[in-house]
């Protein structure tokens, strides 16, 4: 049997003001270690066929339901979300909004529904989004231990 | 050099970055290789977990790529219950590397005991080795049935050395023509060789014992 290299594109969701809301959030948030583990899951996201591996992405609440996200474990538990397409739902997947999880709750505490907004300005807007870059590329002078 | 490659040749110049990267990736690959596994197995993870003496929700939770808490005595029994067996290895990150790269389903699935062709063909050995020792100018393939997959394998005419005038051995076994069945079979070889040589009394000494005994003759000395 022939193994197809699978290749997932993803992006980022801009907002109005042209910022790209998960590159700000991982600047102000992530330590260079806890970008090391996202980017890790972001190239399986990418690289490996979804149902290869188990639990990769979680969905979120009943009123969210196309908003997903990942789960990286550490000292700070990291929680970006994402969504399908939104253009090609197959192949794509879109970064929306960055959260981290405190006491087994999401901080910002609404933070899918502010994904879900920018699910639906990104329908609307489909310009309002950027291919997405490894963070580490994007974080110097992020916090270090 | 991939695109991945170069990037993260790149990026692991930082360590903290390095360390987050492969922690999560290993967590990753083992809760991805127990799944493989059992889909190899065709196992439900209820069978796995019967196999392993474990509970189906701990199967569950080790089949998650977020679960980082691994016990080696835990993977050892689940590498049991496939009849593997673990390997716990520090490695390089250039080696580290590869298997990042090569992640996927096949590179995961393993060949399990019973189908190692390895062993399969070290108890074809032993098959021959349990035979009778034939006395010399015989054949044994009279004796040995072909084996469905294997080819009989005969070492034609081969002849010893010591048994000048004497035929040769035909050896003929069930084994797969492989190169380290030829290595078994040149030491069976040997050893049926070694055997023939030790029971047969040395021409030399034949010789003196001989010229003792005619000397005695004429010198009238009788034992």
């Amino acid at each position: 049997m022939k193994y197809n290299k699978i290749m997932i594109n993803t992006f980022d969701y801009k907002n109005a003001n042209g910022y790209n809301v998960i590159q700000v959030w991982a600047k102000q948030t992530l330590q260079i270690r806890d970008q090391g583990r996202l980017d890790s899951k972001i190239d399986l996201l990418e690289r490996t066929e979804t149902n290869l591996l188990p639990k990769l992405l979680h969905t979120t609440t009943k009123r969210t339901k196309h908003i997903l996200h990942l789960v990286i474990n550490g000292e700070v538990a990291i929680r970006p979300m994402l969504c399908r397409g939104t253009i090609d739902f197959k192949n794509e997947f879109t970064f929306l909004f960055g959260a981290t999880e405190k006491d087994r709750k999401l901080v910002p505490r609404d933070a899918p529904e502010r994904a879900d907004d920018n699910r639906e300005d990104l329908i609307l807007h489909p310009r309002h989004r950027c291919k997405h870059e490894r963070f580490k590329k994007n974080l110097e002078g992020s916090v270090s231990r | 050099m991939n695109d991945l490659k170069k990037t993260l040749k790149e990026a692991f110049q930082d360590k903290d970055y390095r360390h987050g990267y492969v922690d999560e990736f290993l967590n990753a690959y083992i809760a991805t290789q127990i799944k493989v596994l059992r889909e190899q197995h065709k196992w439900t993870q209820k069978e796995l977990a019967d196999h392993a003496g474990m509970l189906q929700p701990r199967i569950s939770v080790m089949e998650n790529v977020n679960y980082s808490s691994w016990s080696i005595n835990k993977l050892r029994k689940i590498a049991e219950a496939f009849d593997l067996t673990l390997h716990v290895s520090f490695e390089s990150f250039s080696n580290r590397l590869a298997y990042i790269e090569n992640f996927n389903r096949i590179n995961l699935e393993r060949c399990f005991f019973k189908d190692d062709s390895y062993f399969k063909e070290s108890t074809e050995y032993a098959k021959v080795r349990e035979l009778p020792e034939a006395p010399i100018g015989t054949n044994h393939s009279g004796s040995t049935s072909e084996t469905s997959g294997f080819s009989t394998l005969g070492i034609g005419q081969a002849r010893t050395s010591g048994t000048s005038g004497t035929s040769g051995t035909f050896i003929s076994a069930p084994l797969a023509i492989q190169p380290q069945n030829l290595i078994y079979l040149a030491d069976y070889n040997r050893e049926q060789t070694q055997k023939q040589t030790k029971n047969k009394p040395n021409p030399e000494q034949i010789n003196v014992s001989r010229q003792i005994n005619e000397r005695n003759a004429m010198i009238g000395v009788t034992r």
